[in-house]
């Protein structure tokens, strides 16, 4: 099974693989996001205003470490297996559930705009993905 | 692993929003750089400075979340590193 890697994002000049998603939360419905996959992220990690919006319980979950993303150290909380929907090339929906960290901003400065979601290795390694890449030719793909 | 239709939908309209979003991204910098927009059906129904801002007017609107794509607009020549 093999789920499309996009190669780019709108800004034309830069490349990010990225792929459609959509969140699946018991309490508010569905999300549609863009998922950047991070190979540099060893956890798979939502946005603080996302996992609000969705209504993730994580706030009665203690700090349980920190993460030192982009030069900024924010208190992590895990979700237990957020719900993810990708689609496969044979145009099938494919269900995933993992761990996610929500990231809790500690000063108006921590924003973290530019993600919804990043998919880590953990999810690659947790899920069993192999990812191939070719991006001098636009090529890029999650199988299993 | 499972096949639901309601998310194949919406999987749909999310890649239709971004081949909008990029064949368009040039004018969409221009009005909205540095700021987050909410898209749908080939257009930016709201847009605010941050996600938080956004997501509030939303829900005032009574929008649905999956009925729109949220995006960060970064400004001409910021590239965003994670």
């Amino acid at each position: 099974m093999k789920i499309k890697v996009l190669t780019f994002l709108p800004e034309a000049k830069t490349t990010y693989l990225n792929i459609p998603v959509v969140l699946k939360s018991p309490r508010s419905g569905f999300m549609r996001v863009k998922a950047i996959i991070d190979t540099g992220s060893p956890e798979t990690i939502i946005g603080y205003e996302e996992a609000m919006a969705l209504q993730i319980p994580f706030s009665n979950v203690a700090t349980e470490k920190f993460i030192n993303l982009g030069g900024s150290k924010y208190a992590a909380s895990t979700f237990n297996r957020l719900t993810m929907i990708f689609k496969d090339e044979e145009e099938k929906a494919v269900q995933e559930s993992i761990n996610v960290c929500v990231l809790k901003p500690t000063s108006d400065k921590q924003k973290m705009q530019g993600f919804s979601l990043l998919l880590g290795t953990d999810f690659l390694r947790e899920r069993g993905y192999k990812l191939f890449c070719d991006m001098k030719n636009d090529l890029a793909y999650l199988e299993k | 692993m499972k096949t639901v239709n309601i998310e194949l939908t919406l999987l749909d309209k999310t890649f239709e929003d971004l081949a909008w979003l990029r064949k368009n991204f040039s004018k969409i910098q221009e009005e909205h750089g540095n700021q987050c927009v909410a898209i749908t059906n080939n257009s930016i129904i709201e847009f605010a400075m941050d996600k938080k801002s956004l997501f509030a007017k939303l829900k005032q609107k009574g929008i649905e979340l999956s009925s729109v794509l949220i995006e960060y607009i970064p400004a001409k020549n910021e590239i965003v590193i994670f």
